[in-house]
């Protein structure tokens, strides 16, 4: 069964990966890629690693895949690309599936009983604590140069788009 | 092994304050006060680590701190001093130069010290994720400084160029990080020494292409072949200072990796000369390497009438002279690496020096507008002729003494292979001096063309870099013994180190 699953999530990972480089319109790119992040999520819960898979999908699939589309929209506003996201199918097609994705979180969230579990319970460290260990302890050098080549990143990109640099 | 010991890493804290320091100077518009950061951040850096080396070290001890992620060895202390003097001289040039450009001051001195900071993090690195996040380091900070002027179009060309090349060269480290990983269950540097043996095995495919894409991704920083297609755009296009540093440190950087990992492939043993050179089945795709990539930087040199392209293509040539001495596989080989690239440091930043000078007059890089700079500018010709004089390795400067070290290590270890790489390593050497003494002729024995201007002026910063590194050719070709010495000192710590 995890085979099968493995490589259910395998062909999900490489073909979108795939698509994700072969499509001409930017925004249909993007969200191959995004696919491709959500099969990567689900290797990780194949592997155990549950909480990677939330972070993969809440971090990669979800904040920085919006923030490319909303780079790859405002940079690239052609009136074909538009058409593909107008129009009231859209419209209402997005709010089925709105509707649909909210009523799936409800149930999951009853059925397994999150919605009785106080909220100040304390639970096991579980997955969370054995990221946290080895990322602020063992592994905090390079976390911390990160920081750094982040800033390195920011200062950069302000040298090289900033309209006036006095 | 255990333990935080923070203290130990007190340059890198330096420069990591005097970042943000300089960040919040530059957000209020504070211009001097950044220059003045920077300044104090990698002169009080590197007097760090300099007496930490005196103080805190034994010969042959190994200091760790972070639970073993940093370690500080003499080996780490003498990269330190050579990234340290690099940044200073850096600093000291750019400051002629940024008057010439409008903006971006305060940027191109932090992402200078950013680079800086990754070089230091480079030196104590003791596992695979922080080699990789300190390697992007210092190659963001270079893509960045690559573009900087974004208004000429070689310089952006050349940003982009780098940026494509440079991303490509991590995805493979990366891969590779991620094989060695699951070969030997651990990201430590030093887990790969145990593994050791399996390297030349068949059986070990996940460990040998692990460690090949690893060498894949430093041997693009160090510009070997037939990873070096970068190279002259990219020297060609930057900024002057901006190739200088990419010249010396981001090759140095790549250097100081290559040689850990290069390291933790022989295995366990603390002594030198390590292992059966026959047991060692990947030397080969090293010499090959190295042969390649000296003779196509030394070839590819031979016609280029732009002064920064040719020293582009001669820095190529200069990473295959590095490689022989890692092809050595021996204490003294490594120490000769160490060696000649102290000598690098002084010849090329220079001759860089000059360049920056020249270009500020002529607006040019064509050697054709070298013609009589030696009637024009004696002092700026000089150093220009001692310096490639020195990088084609004439005694008694430093380039010559750095190669004699190198050729040795490489004769000494024997065999058909070796003798056949010392070969063509003299065969470059001929092929460079041709080269380099075109451009000398032209220095001296060429009328200079009627629009060139008269003398050119040297501010105090430019002629202190200037004597400094004419002093640093000759005092590393003539009074070598102590340099020697700090070079061995840090091979010995290599080796140790397991």
């Amino acid at each position: 069964m995890t085979t099968l699953f493995f490589w259910i999530f395998a062909v999900v990972v490489a073909g979108s990966a795939l698509l994700a480089i072969t499509r001409r319109n930017g925004v249909a790119a993007a969200l191959w890629a995004a696919s491709s992040f959500v099969g990567i999520a689900g290797v990780f819960v194949l592997l155990g690693a549950y909480f990677l898979a939330v972070v993969e999908v809440l971090v990669y699939a979800g904040a920085i895949m919006v923030l490319f589309l909303f780079v790859i929209m405002l940079l690239n506003l052609r009136e074909a690309d538009l058409k593909v996201v107008q129009g009231p199918r859209m419209h209402v097609g997005g709010a089925i599936l709105g509707a649909l994705f909210l009523a799936g979180l409800v149930w999951t969230c009853r059925r397994s009983g999150l919605f009785d579990v106080p909220l100040d319970a304390k639970g096991p460290v579980g997955e969370t604590g054995a990221v946290a260990a080895p990322l602020f302890r063992d592994y905090v050098l390079p976390f911390e140069i990160v920081s750094f080549l982040l800033l390195a990143a920011m200062v950069g990109a302000v040298l090289l788009t900033k309209r006036r640099l006095s | 092994m255990s333990g935080w010991n923070l203290g130990l890493a007190l340059p890198e804290w330096i420069l990591a304050g005097c970042v943000l320091a300089a960040l919040a100077a530059d957000a209020q518009g504070r211009g001097e006060w950044v220059r003045r950061f920077a300044w104090f951040g990698v002169l009080a850096a590197t007097a760090a680590a300099g007496l930490q080396g005196l103080l805190r070290l034994d010969t042959g001890t190994k200091l760790h701190a972070f639970h073993g992620r940093y370690g500080l060895d003499a080996f780490a202390v003498v990269f330190k001093l050579i990234f340290g003097g690099t940044s200073l001289f850096i600093l000291a040039m750019s400051g002629q130069w940024l008057s010439r450009v409008d903006r971006g001051h305060g940027e191109f001195r932090l992402l200078a010290l950013m680079a800086t900071l990754g070089m230091f993090f480079a030196c104590s690195i003791e596992d695979f994720a922080s080699l990789f996040v300190s390697l992007e380091l210092i190659t963001v900070c270079f893509y960045c400084l690559a573009a900087f002027k974004r208004n000429d179009a070689r310089s952006v060309e050349a940003g982009i160029k780098y940026v494509i090349l440079g991303g490509l060269a991590s995805a493979f480290l990366l891969l590779g990080i991620a094989f060695l990983y699951g070969a030997t269950g651990s990201l430590e540097i030093r887990a790969l020494s145990a593994h050791a043996d399996d390297l030349g095995h068949a059986g070990a495919s996940l460990l040998q292409f692990g460690v090949l894409l690893v060498i894949v991704g430093l041997a693009f920083k160090i510009a070997a072949v037939p990873f070096q297609v970068w190279t002259p755009d990219v020297y060609e296009g930057a900024a002057s200072p901006v190739t200088a540093f990419l010249s010396m440190g981001s090759k140095a950087a790549g250097f100081v990796l290559l040689l850990k990992v290069v390291r933790a492939c022989l295995g366990p043993g603390a002594d030198a000369g390590l292992r059966d050179p026959d047991a060692v089945r990947w030397l080969g795709l090293v010499a090959l390497m190295a042969a390649t990539t000296l003779l196509y930087g030394n070839l590819g040199a031979m016609w280029q009438g732009n002064l920064k392209r040719l020293l582009g293509y001669s820095s190529i040539g200069h990473a295959g002279y590095a490689l022989m001495g890692i092809f050595a596989l021996s204490e003294a080989g490594f120490a000769a690496v160490v060696y000649y690239l102290m000598a690098y440091l002084f010849t090329v930043l220079g001759v860089f020096a000059v360049i920056i000078l020249v270009n500020g007059a002529t607006k040019s890089h064509a050697i054709d507008d070298y013609s009589g700079l030696g009637r024009r500018s004696p002092f700026l010709a000089l150093v220009l002729t001692v310096g490639l004089l020195s990088l084609a390795g004439v005694p008694p400067l430093g380039g010559f003494f750095g190669k004699f070290l190198i050729f040795r290590a490489v004769v000494d270890k024997g065999g058909v292979l070796a003798y056949s790489l010392a070969f063509v390593g003299a065969a470059g050497v001929v092929i460079s001096l041709y080269y380099y003494l075109c451009v000398v002729k032209r220095l001296y024995m060429h009328e200079p063309g009627p629009d060139a201007p008269a003398t050119i002026a040297v501010p105090a910063p430019m002629k202190a870099v200037l004597w400094t590194c004419l002093a640093g050719m000759f005092v590393l070709g003539i009074f070598m013994g102590p340099f020697v010495a700090l070079a061995e000192e840090a091979a010995r710590a290599l080796v140790a180190s397991r």
